[in-house]
């Protein structure tokens, strides 16, 4: 994860410090520390929420559905507990949810200005075109993963976390994960055989 | 699924003994397939995703539920909303009569400013004026309220009263644990504290600015 223990720790007792009081200043004190909370970690999580579903609308969506939720359930969490973690876990649940509901329709690709900008830096125009075909060869193909293997390959080989910390998002067996892992890796390398 | 599978997920992530790694190397198959994960692993790696929009944390804060609020705030809320007020000429009439009667009869029976104490002793009193007050005009009335069920006695001790803790009595309410007075303070900036009981200090929660007083206590704030 990207953050310490200590910050989320901190961020935590910010929260918690305005207890369970009702009045104003309370409602006032926790606010403050959830904003802190948003800013810290909204870049992340709209970011696994875009790679889960190829679409910025949807994943904007996904991730202020997922602070909200955060919102009226954050004083519950276990002090040492990680915050990002935990917004993912809530993330990919709402993600699963938009992908069920979206399983018989062909979700769009993201549109080209909704794309990094490919062409900064040193690509002369024939480079960039190709990398955009390649990140949206890429995308169609993790588009076409079962959700289940869509969320670990988005978790293990794109966001680049342990198993460890996917198991702190994702309540499953180890071994179960890393099954998932060989056959997410399988299938994108079948569909990307011969095109990447 | 094969059995190698498992040995190129371990190559991908980093995890093979040095005799898997033998293995895999002896193995032409295996390692253009393992090239080929690595390739695509790669390219997964440097997918990037836009940003959300600039107003992005300002949508999500105020989508937030707002917390209900409590009894007290309610009360106050109540308590402080304008209500009319119909009154015809001749109340009118009547009440300049009776203040013109209470301003000739007031200075003779109290010649001297009441004092703190004197206000302790009238809590009932609709308007309670700390001494040393010298102008009406610069006075404004103040309504304290604060919940306090198990209480016998509530004061408030600020700035304005010399922090007495007990010359500004608050008197029971209809409502069952409020307690309230109304009086007139300068305007300015104060800062304020119940006590309920004669030594529990307490901040009012309904403040709108608290400031700590450097002893484990977090003094109200009011500006008028």
């Amino acid at each position: 994860m990207s953050t310490t223990p200590t910050e989320d720790a901190a961020l935590l007792a910010a929260f918690a410090s305005a207890g369970d009081s009702h009045s104003p200043k309370a409602e006032n004190t926790r606010r403050m520390a959830f904003r802190a909370v948003v800013e810290r970690y909204q870049e992340s999580v709209f970011r696994l929420s875009f790679h889960l579903t190829n679409n910025a609308e949807e994943a904007e969506d996904i991730a202020q559905e997922t602070f909200v939720a955060a919102y009226g359930t954050l004083a519950k969490l276990r002090p040492g507990s990680s915050i990002e973690a935990w917004l993912t876990s809530i993330a990919v649940n709402r993600a699963r949810d938009y992908l069920k509901s979206h399983r018989h329709a062909k979700t769009d690709l993201a549109a080209p200005e909704d794309l990094p900008q490919l062409t900064d830096g040193e690509l002369d125009p024939e480079e960039a075109a190709s990398a955009i075909q390649r990140e949206k060869l890429l995308r169609e193909a993790i588009e076409h993963l079962p959700a289940a293997y869509r969320t670990v390959i988005v978790l293990r080989d794109i966001e680049d976390k342990s198993y460890e910390e996917i198991r702190q998002i994702l309540p499953l067996p180890l071994t179960t994960l890393k099954m998932r892992v060989i056959r997410g890796r399988l299938l994108l390398r079948k569909y990307l055989e011969g095109r990447l | 699924m094969r059995s190698t599978d498992e040995l190129l997920r371990k190559a991908i992530d980093g995890e093979l003994s040095p005799a898997e790694a033998v293995e895999l190397k002896g193995n032409t198959g295996l390692e253009r397939e393992l090239g080929h994960s690595r390739a695509v692993r790669a390219a997964l790696r440097e997918l990037k995703a836009p940003r959300p929009r600039a107003d992005f944390t300002a949508r999500v804060m105020s989508a937030l539920p707002h917390a209900q609020p409590s009894l007290a705030a309610r009360l106050w809320a109540a308590i402080v909303a304008p209500r009319s007020v119909n009154v015809s000429f001749g109340q009118l009439a009547g009440a300049c009569a009776g203040l013109a009667a209470l301003l000739v009869l007031v200075p003779r029976a109290a010649p001297h400013r009441a004092q703190p104490a004197s206000l302790a002793a009238a809590p009932s009193s609709p308007l309670a004026t700390p001494a040393s007050f010298e102008r009406a005009d610069d006075l404004v009335p103040v309504r304290f309220v604060v919940m306090e069920p198990e209480a016998k006695d509530v004061t408030v001790a600020g700035d304005f009263n010399g922090w007495k803790t007990d010359s500004l009595h608050l008197v029971p309410s209809d409502e069952p644990g409020v307690w309230t007075v109304t009086v007139k303070i300068p305007r300015g900036r104060h800062k304020y504290m119940f006590v309920v009981d004669g030594n529990r200090w307490e901040t009012d929660p309904l403040a709108e600015e608290h400031h700590r007083d450097g002893f484990g206590h977090e003094n109200a704030v009011i500006d008028l």
